[in-house]
């Protein structure tokens, strides 16, 4: 095995790999800082040109940018509440709030750190857990995923400050925002009005760049001025600070972490559930729970962590099984197939130092964005800065854009303009954006999950399936703690008021 | 229009939302209404609990609620403060505060129609032509530059939007509706 | 390789004399297209592999039928139905053409899709670039070890499913025309995740390409039992086809079905397309798919090519066509099943 990861590495220290792994990082941070694209756009763009080089580069050249579009895309949700893809959702939670409060470098910096042990963590993880993942994808179903799904629910509390009922409301509505268009379970058009556009349903991207940056961009023109604070005069953090930051909060990284590579792992849960489940995840083990969504630090490492990790973990279901984890493998797969190695299983036994080529990649290419993003902090810090009369059109210009390129189709520029006004109004009303989002992630991952529960255990199968029930027990628990810890803190404290009234 | 009046007319607008969708969920078969028709009546149940409260509750309060009430979760001096701030102004006419809102209504109104605006040169001119109207003008009419620095900045601008959309990521443009009416000339 | 006016010069006659002598086949391929764009639309997503094959195709196409670019627009949405309305409109001079699943239209439309605004049997088809036989594959694991052992269940037959795809219809024909019970659990999002629920037994089993499904048979976690092609696949000769064991009234469905499933990826126009641009794009599909150079490039990209031309895919149309009428019960009674 040693053989392995040293033969993996050297088949990457050729000048030609270490050059298509640069060019991937540069285009992918390029795709990644552009909302509404994500990594998989990046990957089939570069794999036409990646044809007819030795096999490393080929690789470094698409894992590369994959992996740098991670980044690029936290960037913008930090800096402008662009989230640039549906996976980097989370970031703008407390990214953006650092920036408002003139901590933009600090964020960006613990970003990029995060990102970068997440993606080093990842590929330990994995190269660990090897023997394991078989059996663990055999031993975990639909009905467990529902249970997932509905644990990432549970964060909708800590969005919903000031209102928990507006907060719910505001998440009912990204439930049935998503069910618009054709129902994959039945094949029923749902809520399109006739409507061959909606029929493909409301694309997520497109409807966070107009919830978060086009809302954003109108606010700013009222309140004029720039996005960070009035009393925000210059970065009152350091990127070093971010780096800090990162390693001071090492377990929560190694969670996240660990979290990342699982959910790359199982085949029934999306990427972009992964920033959720990690966000919640820092939330629920945080023991100042309440400064989420303000502009907490760890709500920024966790999710890149989580991201970080995610990409390693994805290789795994072509590993243990040869079926391609997402989309983004099953382009590593067509490589694969056109240099000759079948993916699967026997990869492990006769193409192993090829499996660690790929994880070195991945530690590579995080490592290179990472030292690329750490340099443009500074700069990039700066941009927030500027007036609005120069922010709101360039924002909404590369924002519709954008939302254009996401499909194609010009009915979504008019998608994310509505959803700019639905934003805007959610925000000055307290109904939690955020909230909308995350039902709109989870609820397509709920009702699939059910249906297939409900088809192949029966109507009781939370009671009849034992670790199904665990976790909704768990759940449950954990929900309900923390409103029991306040009623009691309640409880104790109100006599004293009483007494001093 | 005072806070109550806008929360209430945006909590029936809401309240009409969902009943919408509970209505058209019904002509749907067994499996594919499972989850929507307990997801709209969960919101409306909300919703009117919202409704109820809001109405019941003195102005300056309306930003908290029942739940938010009993648990007291993450009230911290501090932040209750930082909350009480823009309702608290709104419902207190006469401060300084109250011409801000006046104008910010105009403002808002306007924020609405630059979007609208754009969105309609958009798909009247195409993705490029748009940004670059509405960059220069939006540059030029807010007078943060003369027009002709406008005219260079915006110019930058488009060609390096263009550059990255169209020459490194490939996509496919989209000419506008008027550029078949052009055609005919 | 730049063409100097000289060449051109050289070019304009050499084919203006050939024009002559050989009124059909050069004609068409000279003066409809010369200089002109060809817009391909691919209507499925930029980075998958419909568009793939399409940018392999695409040059050539303009090198033999003398355009001066074939453009590919990708009009991605309602499983190709989008894209394809797109082209049923499309004025038919031979300047827009599609490439996508022919199978998937076919079927969207005869299951009563309401997206679907065309009806697939009036295209003009132009040419094959490719086509994968299914397999219809169990878990490894199973105790079903041949399509007998489907048969002779004494209860559905569990197929977990991604949705109404072609693999959905197919396995609701086959289900019909061999008399087996089916049940097909949908929600399921992507290979991996019906792939692994077929392998830990949450399923019975499901139909999926032989390319894709090699390396599982290879490790024990699924087994072929039956190919749904008109010839058994010559490196599983023991796995039986569909067509070899429906006899009487199923056949006809099922000869549909693999016919259907033969057209996978094809090259189509609009409904009456001029016949010389027809005649002419025909020739140059497949003169552009026996090309030595399209081929190494295919092989390079692992895109496998299985060519077909033009008069060949429309002959199949007649049969689809004429077998429609048995199926149509067939698909809607299957998309009835999971409402």
């Amino acid at each position: 095995m040693f053989e392995a990861i040293v033969g993996g590495l050297t088949m990457l220290l050729t000048p030609q790999a270490m050059l298509f792994m640069l060019i991937g990082v540069i285009y992918g941070l390029m795709v990644g800082i552009l909302p509404g694209l994500g990594g998989i756009v990046a990957m089939a763009l570069l794999l036409p040109f990646a044809y007819g080089y030795e096999t490393a580069a080929m690789l470094a050249l698409l894992l590369g940018a994959h992996i740098a579009t991670i980044w690029g895309s936290s960037v913008t949700g930090i800096l402008f509440k662009v989230p640039g893809a549906a996976k980097s959702l989370a970031l703008i939670f407390d990214g953006y709030p650092l920036t408002q409060q003139g901590h933009a470098s600090r964020a960006l910096g613990a970003s990029a750190t995060a990102a970068l042990m997440g993606g080093i963590l990842g590929a330990i993880f994995l190269a660990v857990s090897i023997p394991i993942v078989r059996p663990i994808m055999l031993f975990l179903g639909p009905s467990e995923y529902l249970m997932m799904a509905l644990w990432g629910l549970t964060i909708i509390a800590t969005f919903s400050e000031g209102s928990l009922l507006k907060g719910l409301v505001a998440a009912c509505i990204g439930v049935l925002i998503a069910f618009i268009g054709m129902d994959p379970v039945t094949a029923t058009p749902r809520f399109t009005f006739g409507s061959i556009f909606l029929l493909d349903g409301i694309s997520f991207p497109v409807a966070m760049i107009g919830l978060f940056a086009v809302a954003e961009m109108m606010k700013l023109f009222v309140k004029g001025g720039s996005i960070l604070d009035r009393d925000v005069t210059e970065q009152r953090s350091t990127v070093l600070d971010g780096v800090k930051d990162a390693f001071r909060h090492w377990w929560l990284v190694a969670r996240s972490s660990l979290l990342g590579v699982w959910i790359g792992v199982l085949p029934g849960i999306g990427a972009s559930v992964g920033g959720i489940a990690a966000y919640a995840q820092a939330v629920q083990t945080s023991k100042t729970p309440e400064r989420f969504g303000k502009g907490a630090i760890e709500g920024v490492i966790a999710p890149d962590a989580t991201v970080g990790a995610n990409e390693g973990g994805g290789l795994m279901p072509t590993l243990a099984f040869g079926i391609p984890g997402g989309e983004s493998m099953a382009i590593l797969l067509i490589a694969f197939i056109s240099m000759g190695v079948t993916p699967g299983p026997q990869m492990l036994t006769s193409n192993l130092d090829l499996v660690f080529a790929m994880m070195w990649i991945i530690v590579l290419a995080n490592a290179l964005t990472t030292l690329i993003g750490l340099a443009a902090s500074p700069y990039l810090a700066r941009l927030p800065a500027m007036n609005a009369n120069i922010m709101v059109p360039l924002v909404l210009s590369v924002c519709f854009i954008g939302a254009f390129a996401t499909r194609g189709y010009i009915e979504d520029v008019v998608v994310a303009a509505i959803f700019g006004g639905i934003g805007y109004i959610m925000e000055k009303y307290n109904y939690s954006r955020a909230n909308l989002v995350i039902g709109m992630v989870l609820a397509e991952m709920i009702e699939r999950n059910l249906h297939i529960s409900l088809t192949l255990y029966g109507d009781s199968f939370i009671f009849t399936r034992p670790i199904t029930l665990m976790m909704f027990i768990f759940i449950i628990v954990t929900t309900a703690l923390p409103f029991y810890r306040n009623w009691r803190r309640n409880r104790a404290a109100a006599p004293a008021a009483g007494g001093g009234q | 229009m005072s806070r109550r009046t806008q929360e209430n007319l945006l909590a029936a607008a809401l309240l009409c939302f969902f009943i919408g969708i509970l209505v058209l969920s019904l002509d749907y078969g067994p499996r594919a209404r499972l989850v929507p028709i307990p997801i709209s009546v969960l919101a409306l149940i909300l919703l009117v609990s919202q409704i109820v409260w809001q109405n019941l509750r003195p102005a300056d309060e309306l930003h908290v609620d029942m739940l938010e009430f009993l648990t007291r979760r993450g009230v911290n001096p501090g932040e209750s403060d930082r909350a009480d701030k823009e309702p608290a102004a709104e419902a207190a006419p006469g401060k300084p505060a109250a011409p801000d809102i006046a104008s910010g209504f105009g403002r808002e109104a306007f924020a609405f129609a630059k979007v609208v605006v754009f969105v309609g040169l958009f798909l009247a001119l195409g993705p490029f032509p748009a940004a670059f109207l509405f960059t220069f003008a939006y540059f030029s009419l807010s007078r943060h530059y003369h027009w002709s620095r406008a005219l260079v900045y915006t110019t930058v601008f488009t060609a390096v939007v263009y550059v990255l959309f169209v020459e490194v990521l490939d996509i496919q443009l989209y000419h506008g509706l008027l550029e078949p009416l052009m055609n005919n000339f | 390789m730049k063409t100097t006016w000289k060449t051109a010069l050289a070019g304009a006659l050499a084919l203006a004399v050939s024009a002559m002598l050989i009124p059909f086949e050069g004609q068409a391929a000279s003066d409809i297209y010369d200089g002109k764009v060809i817009t391909l639309i691919v209507p499925n997503s930029p980075g998958g592999r419909m568009t793939r094959y399409a940018r392999l195709y695409a040059p050539y196409i303009a090198k033999y039928s003398g355009a001066k670019e074939v453009r590919i627009v990708n009009k991605k949405g309602g499983g190709g139905v989008k894209g394809t309305n797109y082209l049923w409109v499309q004025k038919p001079d031979g300047m827009t053409i599609a490439f996508t699943s022919v199978p998937t239209l076919i079927l969207a439309q005869l299951s009563g899709s309401e997206a679907v605004q065309f009806d697939a049997t009036k295209f003009v088809y132009l040419g094959r670039a490719a086509t994968e036989p299914r397999v219809m594959v169990v878990g490894g694991t199973n105790a079903i070890k041949s399509i007998q052992d489907v048969q002779k269940l004494d209860r559905p037959f569990i197929n977990p499913s991604q949705g109404t795809d072609e693999d959905f219809y197919t396995l609701a024909v086959l289900a019909d025309a061999l008399d087996f019970k089916l049940k097909i659990v949908t929600g399921y999002e992507g290979q991996a995740d019906t792939g692994v629920a077929i392998i830990k037994g949450d399923g019975d089993g499901l139909l999926t390409s032989w390319a894709y499904t090699i390396p599982l048979i290879q490790n024990g976690d699924m087994r072929p039992i039956l190919t749904i092609w008109h010839e058994r696949h010559p490196d599983y000769p023991d796995v039986p086809s569909a067509l070899e064991l429906v006899k009487g009234d199923g056949k006809e469905s099922v000869q549909a079905i693999v016919n259907m499933l033969a057209m996978h990826r094809g090259f189509f126009g609009p409904p009456d397309m001029d016949p010389k641009a027809t005649a002419a794009l025909r020739d140059a599909i497949s003169r552009a798919a026996a090309d030595p150079e399209l081929q190494a490039e295919g092989k390079k990209q692992g895109l496998i090519l299985l060519p077909s031309d033009g008069e060949t895919e429309q002959a199949r149309i007649v049969q689809i066509t004429n077998a429609s009428q048995g199926l149509v019960p067939v698909l809607k009674a299957a998309l009835a099943s999971i409402k």
